[in-house]
């Protein structure tokens, strides 16, 4: 027996019956009835179990019927689903907003089809042009302005190295290193959170990446040193294109800062920028659309 | 697709919500109480937990994803708290309950709560020198393989306790019996059902 592991317990680990459908009918009905005495009686209530174990084994037949009833409910208040949870209050910490980012992120609508469009409008190239770009899952993919031709590019991640992302953070952030060493992120010299950070922004901004990905993406930014790269909530300000969002500003070196804008609402990323110390703006894109189409446009492919 | 955090916080304003909790974890609940002290008391206190835990629910640390391990701790405590009303004797701390003979047709939510106790009897000369403490933290760690972080959650506890508690229940379950220097969870084993003939 290897005690150090405890695999002899492990081993003679009890391996007991599920739960019976009428126990789970009981407790849920009992679980309802909480809430509903909760909506009549805003105090919580603590149970008592005064009856529970008798109504167990003995009222099963006649707990049963109304159990039916009981759980007719339960599907019929549970089935909506939960509600968005609130805003990004604009007093956030930098952490703090970014874990609301995280919880507001994961209500955003799965999408479907293989081809990822992502439309970003670039600050810096003259005229802040507008692209589209669709990647295919292999990573190749069709970019140009909107309205102009599209020509052939890769370079993107793979759809599969997003899909196989966990959105715990502790994992996400070795996975995304893993992913950050291949994709060459960042550049020699810079702090591994700086590569972590350029990665980030691109899971978040782009549709293949599954809702719980980006939460967890939030939540890596969350659990760099934030103190060690000044990070520093804006409040209330506006990306390129107008909207408003939370500004959360990173200084990973000495002579840029990093601007993430973070719709209030919704929690999705509306633009990175990054500007020099001396105010010019180095590099920045604003979001505008991010989507799985089925295919690539006929007339944008095209044109 | 919503992790528990965001389900809990929502249900702070909407606690029909709650019912998802219940939805995803229940069974796993259910499990580690039958585990730890029988089908029958499981029936019993698996409900318990989730009306604990609606009432709790303001207090849930929302950076934490899964509740899991919060529910394992509100478990630990109602059966905990089960145990000091009388009401049910664990199987786990209980040295008193008989061994089955193993020939008699039981039902099988009887048969695997005599499954549970028959293997906590065969550990029983170790396993009566641990505390309650202890014995719940081995158990969510052999037995529900949760992490130490994720028992540090559970019994609200520092992990370096939860790591200080697993190497004392290490040193105990090593420490061979007085007179009995080579006896192994094995020989009790075949001993016990030697006995029961």
């Amino acid at each position: 027996m290897n005690h150090d592991d405890f695999a002899s317990l492990r081993a003679q680990r009890p391996d007991p019956q599920p739960p019976s459908d009428e126990v789970i009918r009981l407790a849920k009905e009992e679980l309802m009835q909480r809430i509903q005495d909760e909506h009549s009686q805003p105090a919580p209530v603590v149970s008592s179990k005064a009856n529970w174990g008798r109504r167990v084994r003995i009222g099963l037949a006649a707990a049963t019927i109304a159990a039916v009833a009981g759980v007719g409910a339960v599907v019929a208040v549970t089935n909506h689903g939960p509600n968005p949870p609130s805003s990004i209050s604009a007093q956030a910490t930098p952490q703090q907003a970014l874990e609301s980012a995280a919880r507001l992120v994961s209500y955003s609508q799965p999408a479907a089809g293989p081809i990822r469009h992502i439309r970003f409008r670039n600050e810096t190239d003259p005229g802040d042009p507008t692209f589209d770009a669709y990647i295919r899952p292999n990573g190749s993919a069709m970019v140009g302005k909107a309205g102009g031709p599209l020509v052939e590019t890769d370079g993107y991640l793979p759809t599969a190295e997003l899909a196989n992302l966990p959105s715990d953070p502790t994992n996400l952030r070795a996975a995304m290193t893993a992913l950050a060493v291949k994709h060459g992120y960042g550049l020699p010299g810079q702090v591994e959170e700086r590569a972590l950070f350029r990665l980030a922004v691109d899971l978040l901004s782009d549709p293949g990446v599954s809702d719980g990905v980006k939460a967890g993406a939030y939540r890596v930014i969350a659990g760099f040193n934030l103190a060690a790269v000044r990070a520093k909530s804006l409040g209330m300000v506006e990306d390129a294109a107008g909207r408003p969002g939370i500004g959360l500003q990173f200084h990973f070196e000495e002579d840029a800062n990093e601007v993430l804008v973070i719709s209030q609402a919704t929690g999705t990323l509306l633009s990175d920028t990054t500007t020099l110390s001396g105010g010019q703006p180095f590099s920045g894109q604003t979001y505008l659309l991010q989507e799985n189409v089925s295919a690539i446009p006929t007339s944008a492919a095209s044109r | 697709m919503y992790d528990d955090s965001t389900i809990i916080e929502h249900s702070w304003a909407h606690p029909e919500d709650f019912a998802d909790i219940f939805d995803r974890h229940f069974a796993t609940i259910h499990r580690y109480l039958a585990r730890r002290a029988g089908s029958d008391t499981a029936d019993d206190l698996a409900s318990e937990v989730f009306t604990v835990a609606l009432a709790r629910r303001h207090s849930y640390d929302l950076a934490r994803s899964s509740a899991l391990p919060w529910l394992y701790g509100i478990a630990a405590n109602v059966l905990r708290a089960d145990q000091r009303r009388g009401r049910h004797r664990t199987a786990v701390i209980e040295p008193e309950v008989p061994l089955p003979d193993g020939a008699e047709p039981f039902e099988d939510q009887v048969v695997a709560s005599l499954d549970a106790r028959r293997a906590l009897h065969a550990l029983r000369p170790a396993w009566e020198q641990l505390s309650d403490d202890d014995m719940t933290t081995l158990l969510l760690y052999a037995w529900e393989d949760l992490s130490y972080e994720d028992i540090a959650v559970a019994l609200m506890i520092p992990v370096g306790t939860v790591r200080s508690r697993l190497n004392r229940v290490r040193r105990r379950l090593r420490e061979p019996e007085q007179g009995e220097t080579t006896r192994t969870i094995r020989t009790t084993t075949l001993r016990s059902k030697e006995l029961d003939r």
